[in-house]
C-alpha cells in the first residue's frame, strides 16, 4: 500500500475515484484519499460483476480507477471509457502489458505496481514492487527500431518480415538507406506501402554510424532499438524487450542472440552472455550495469535503450570511425546507464558469412580499435573514477585479445606492440594482472606478458598509427 | 476563527527549482492544516526565488520566504529555526516530500501524550527515483521494536538503542521549548551537519515519541550531497573530531552507537570518493582513528557482538584496526584492494560461522 500512496502523494488531484477491492487496505486508502483532499469523491466496489462495473464507470464519470490484487483480469475487460488515472496493484504473474495496451489510448496516466515473486526477493536486496509508471505524451510511438541499410537487398525481405510480424501500432521502423546502389530502398518502399509503421529515410552514403545517428534524430519512441538489415529477429523480440523494460523503467533491456549460418541455415545460441542474475531481476546499481559491459560482447542490436537517457547524455555514434562504431556506443552508454534488465531468451538472429561483413576482417582494418579506445580514454579518464578506468582496461584486454587471435600474421607484431602501449595508458602491469584475476579475462595473460617482454627488448617507441580515422 | 498553527516546516532551498514545488505542494496537501512553512533560499541562482515568492504571496499567512547570501545548508536551517513561532519545528529538504497524513498524525500523537514530548522520531520511506519503488527505512525493524505503537514515549537515558537510529535530522520533529533550553543550532559552513546533533539532541532529550509516519527520502539521483565524490567528503573529519570530543565528556552510553556511526560512515565515504580525494581522506581518517582510545574500539567490538553478531564484531574490529595501522591503511587507497579485503573478511566469517 505504501507503494500506491507514494504515487498518490505526488499527485495534486485525481478527481472522482473508484476503488476495486475489499479489506482493510481499501478502507485505509479511501480514507486517505477523502481526507487528503486528493479526490472529489471515492467509491468502493468489491463485486466482481463486469457488466455492472462497466455501467457504473460510464454512468458516474469516474476519473480514476484504482484496483487491488486479483482484479487485473476484470479491469482488463473494463477498458472503454476515458480515464485520467489507472492505478493498480498487481501480482507477480499478472499480465500487466496487455492491461497497459488496452488502456494506453484512453488513459492519461497509468501506474501499475507489480509485486515481485517471493523467491526472487529471498535473501536479496531488492524492492518489493516493480513499477510501470507511464504518462501519455504527444507521440503515440513507444518504440523506434532503427535499421541502417547499405546494399543488403538479398536479406532485407527476411529482416522486414520478421520485424513487422509483431502487430503493435505503437512501434515505428526507421529504415535509413545510406545511399544503397542495389535497389534496397525500393524493397523497403514496397513494404512501406502496406505498413504505415515503416518509414524510409534516404541519405547520402556516410557510413553506418551516420545512418544510425540519422535514425536517432528522427526517432519518436520512448525506447529505441537498432537492428542490422542483414539480420532478423524473433517475432516476439521487441514485444518482450519493451514489456520488460517498461515494468521498472529500465534504461537498458537486452536479450540473448543466436548466430545464424547463411549457408547451412542453422542457428546456434550464444551462451555465457550474462543472461543471469542480477540482471534477470533487474539491476539499479550502476556498478553492476557497468560490469555488464565487460562481460558481454558488442551486440547493441539485442538491446533497447531509453531514448531520454540517450539524449540527456548526448549519446550518439562516432561518425568518424570507419567501422565498429557500435563498440564505443556500447561502452559509453553502458558506463552511464543506471539500470539494466535482461530477457533470458535468444531472440535475435545474427548472420554470419555474409560477403563483405566488417566483423570478418583479419587485416589492418582491425587497427581501428586503437582509434576507438583513444576516444573511450578521452571519455572515461577525466571522470577520475578508478572503477570505470579499470573496467575500460578489461574491455581493452578482451577486445585486443580477440583481435590478436584472428589478425593476419604480418600485422600481429605491430598490433601487439600498439595494444600494449594503449593498455599502459590506463594501468600498469601489476594492476592489469590483478584486474584479470578479479574481473576475468585471464585468457589474455599470455599475449599481455609477451607484449611486455617485446616492448622492453626493443625499447623503441613506434609512432601511433592513424589508420581507422577517415 | 484563526487556525492555531502547531508545527513549522523549515525548508532550506539551494538551486531547487525542479523539486521545491513538489515539496511545498506535499505540505499544502496535508490532511491537517495546522502548519506553517519557512522557505530559506540560500542564495540560489536559478528560479528558486520566483517559486518561493509565488507560494509566499499566495499563502501569506502560512508561508514565509526568506532569502540570504549563501551560507550552506546548516546556515539556512539556522536562519529558519530562528524565525519559528510555533511549538514544534520540522526540517525538510527541498528534494524530499511528505506523506499526506504527516501533520495529522504527528499532532495527534502529541495531543495524546500526558506530557508533551521534546522530540518526535518519525519513520521515513526510501523512494528510488528511477524505479519509483519504495522501500522500508534503514532502521524500520529497530523503530518498530522501540515504538510498538504511535505515540509511544521513551527516555533516551533508559533506551540506549535510540542512538542507533540513522543520524538524519529531517526525521526528528523538535519542540521549540527543547530547542531553546538546549540552545540548539547547526554548526555552519560544514557538510554532514546531521551527525553530531543526533547525539547531542538525544542525550539532552527526556521524552522522545515515535510516530510511524514520515517523509519520502529520495535516492538514486547523482545531484545530492550524499552522491558527491569530490573534496566535500573531507568535511566528515571535523565532524568526527567534534563527536569524539563530546564522547570524552564521560558519555559512556554513546560510545558504541557513535563508534558504529563513525566507522560505517568512514567506510562509506571512502568508497564513494574519487581517486584523489580517497587518498587524502584515508590519511585524514588514519590520523583521526589513531586518536580514538583503544577502549572505545573494544566497546565497539563487545557491544556489536552482544547486540548484532560475532560476524559484525569481527568485521568492525578488523576494519578499524586496518584504518589505524600505518601500513594496512594503504589497502583503502584503492577500491579494488578494499573490495578484495572485504570479500576475504566475509568469507572467513562464513567459514567461522559454519565451524561454530
Amino acid at each position: 500500500m505504501e507503494q500506491l500512496k507514494s504515487y498518490l502523494s505526488r499527485q495534486r488531484f485525481i478527481g472522482k475515484a473508484l476503488i476495486l477491492g475489499s479489506g482493510s487496505d481499501v478502507t485505509e486508502l479511501s480514507f486517505y484519499l477523502e481526507h487528503g483532499r486528493k479526490a472529489s469523491g471515492v467509491a468502493v466496489c468489491g463485486e466482481r460483476d463486469v457488466d455492472a462495473l462497466r455501467q457504473m464507470v460510464a454512468a458516474s464519470g469516474i476519473d480514476t480507477l484504482i484496483f487491488m490484487r486479483e482484479w487485473t483480469e476484470i479491469v482488463c475487460q473494463l477498458a472503454d471509457s476515458p480515464l485520467r488515472y489507472l492505478i493498480g496493484r498487481l501480482q507477480a504473474q499478472d499480465d500487466y502489458f496487455s492491461l497497459w495496451e488496452r488502456y494506453r489510448e484512453q488513459t492519461e496516466h497509468i501506474y501499475l505496481a507489480r509485486e515481485r515473486d517471493r523467491r526472487v526477493r529471498q535473501g536479496r536486496d531488492v524492492a518489493r514492487y516493480e513499477v510501470l509508471s507511464w504518462d501519455k505524451t504527444a507521440s503515440p510511438t513507444e518504440l523506434s527500431v532503427i535499421i541502417p541499410v547499405y546494399n543488403v537487398r538479398a536479406y532485407l525481405g527476411e529482416c522486414l518480415e520478421s520485424l513487422t510480424a509483431w502487430q503493435a501500432s505503437y512501434v515505428e521502423y526507421l529504415f535509413v538507406d545510406d545511399g544503397s546502389t542495389d535497389g534496397s530502398a525500393e524493397v523497403i518502399d514496397s513494404y512501406a506501402q502496406n505498413d504505415k509503421r515503416i518509414r524510409l529515410i534516404r541519405k547520402e552514403n556516410g557510413g553506418c554510424a551516420s545512418a544510425r545517428n540519422c535514425g536517432l534524430r528522427e526517432a519518436q519512441g520512448r525506447y529505441v532499438g537498432f537492428v542490422d538489415a542483414d539480420d532478423f529477429v524473433d517475432r516476439e523480440m521487441f514485444h518482450k524487450l519493451l514489456a520488460r523494460a517498461m515494468m521498472g523503467g529500465y534504461e537498458l533491456a537486452y536479450c540473448g542472440y543466436q548466430e545464424y549460418d547463411t549457408e547451412t541455415g542453422s542457428a546456434v545460441k550464444v551462451v555465457n552472455d550474462c543472461l543471469q542474475e542480477p540482471y534477470l531481476t533487474g539491476s539499479y546499481r550502476p556498478d553492476q550495469v557497468q560490469r555488464l559491459m565487460i562481460r558481454t560482447r558488442v551486440a547493441i542490436w539485442r538491446c533497447i535503450y531509453k531514448r531520454a537517457f540517450l539524449t540527456e547524455n548526448n549519446l550518439t555514434f562516432h561518425e568518424k570511425l570507419a567501422r565498429f562504431d557500435d563498440l564505443p556506443f556500447k561502452i559509453e552508454s553502458g558506463f552511464l546507464a543506471k539500470s539494466a534488465v535482461c530477457v533470458p531468451e535468444h531472440l535475435y538472429y545474427y548472420r554470419l558469412g555474409r560477403p563483405g561483413q566488417d566483423v570478418a576482417c583479419t587485416d589492418e582494418r582491425l587497427f581501428v580499435h586503437f582509434a576507438i579506445f583513444r576516444l573511450l580514454d578521452q571519455a572515461v579518464l577525466p571522470g577520475k573514477d578508478q572503477r570505470l578506468i579499470d573496467y575500460l582496461q578489461v574491455v581493452k584486454l578482451y577486445t585486443h585479445g580477440y583481435a590478436l587471435a584472428k589478425i593476419d600474421r604480418k600485422y600481429y607484431a605491430e598490433y601487439l606492440r600498439e595494444a600494449r602501449r594503449q593498455l599502459d595508458r590506463t594501468a600498469g602491469t601489476v594492476r592489469t594482472l590483478l584486474l584479470m584475476l578479479v574481473y576475468g579475462g585471464g585468457g589474455n595473460v599470455g599475449w599481455y606478458l609477451k607484449s611486455g617482454i617485446r616492448r622492453d627488448s626493443r625499447g623503441a617507441k613506434t609512432q601511433e598509427r592513424g589508420i581507422g580515422i577517415k | 476563527m484563526k487556525t492555531e498553527y502547531a508545527i513549522t516546516f523549515v525548508i532550506p532551498a539551494y538551486n531547487a527549482e525542479k523539486t521545491l514545488g513538489r515539496t511545498v505542494d506535499s505540505i499544502l496537501g496535508q490532511t491537517d492544516g495546522r502548519y506553517r512553512i519557512i522557505i530559506v533560499d540560500d542564495g540560489s541562482v536559478d528560479q528558486t526565488a520566483g517559486i518561493g515568492q509565488k507560494y509566499a504571496s499566495r499563502y501569506p499567512d502560512q508561508i514565509r520566504y526568506v532569502c540570504q547570501t549563501n551560507k550552506g545548508q546548516s546556515g539556512a536551517r539556522n536562519t529558519g529555526l530562528r524565525m519559528v513561532e510555533t511549538a514544534y519545528v520540522s526540517f525538510l529538504d527541498s528534494d524530499d516530500w511528505l506523506m499526506t497524513d504527516y501533520v495529522e498524525r504527528i499532532l495527534g500523537g502529541i495531543a495524546g501524550a500526558e506530557e508533551p514530548p521534546e522530540m518526535v522520531m518519525t519513520l521515513p520511506v526510501i523512494y528510488h527515483e528511477q524505479s519509483h519503488a519504495v522501500r522500508d527505512w534503514y532502521d524500520k525493524e529497530l523503530f518498530v521494536q522501540i515504538f510498538p505503537v504511535d505515540g509511544h514515549i521513551v527516555k533516551p537515558a533508559a533506551e540506549e538503542r535510540l542512538y542507533q537510529f540513522e543520524v538524519n535530522i529531517c526525521r526528528k520533529v523538535l519542540s521549540m521549548e527543547f530547542v531553546r533550553r538546549t540552545h540548539f543550532s547547526f554548526r555552519e559552513k560544514i557538510k554532514w551537519e546531521d551527525v553530531c546533533p543526533h547525539f547531542y539532541l538525544l542525550s539532552e532529550c527526556h521524552r522522545c515519541m515515535g510516530v510511524s509516519v514520515g517523509f519520502y527520502y529520495r535516492v538514486g539521483e547523482s545531484t545530492q550531497t550524499t552522491a558527491q565524490t569530490g573534496s566535500s567528503r573531507m568535511d566528515i573529519l571535523p565532524v568526527f573530531e567534534e563527536l569524539l570530543a563530546y564522547l570524552g565528556e564521560g558519555r559512556e552510553e554513546l560510545v558504541f552507537p557513535a563508534m558504529r556511526v563513525i566507522l560505517r560512515f568512514s567506510l562509506w565515504c571512502i568508497r564513494m570518493s574519487d581517486r584523489q580525494t580517497r587518498k587524502k581522506l584515508v590519511d585524514g581518517l588514519y590520523v583521526f582513528f589513531r586518536k580514538i582510545p583503544n577502549r572505545y574500539i573494544r566497546i565497539l567490538r563487545r557491544e556489536s557482538k552482544r547486540q548484532y553478531s560475532a560476524m559484525d564484531a569481527l568485521q568492525y574490529a578488523l576494519l578499524a584496526a586496518a584504518l589505524r595501522h600505518r601500513i594496512c591503511r594503504f589497502l583503502f587507497y584503492d577500491y579494488l584492494l578494499q573490495d578484495i579485503c572485504e570479500k576475504v573478511i566475509k568469507k572467513t566469517g562464513k567459514v567461522q560461522n559454519r565451524v561454530a
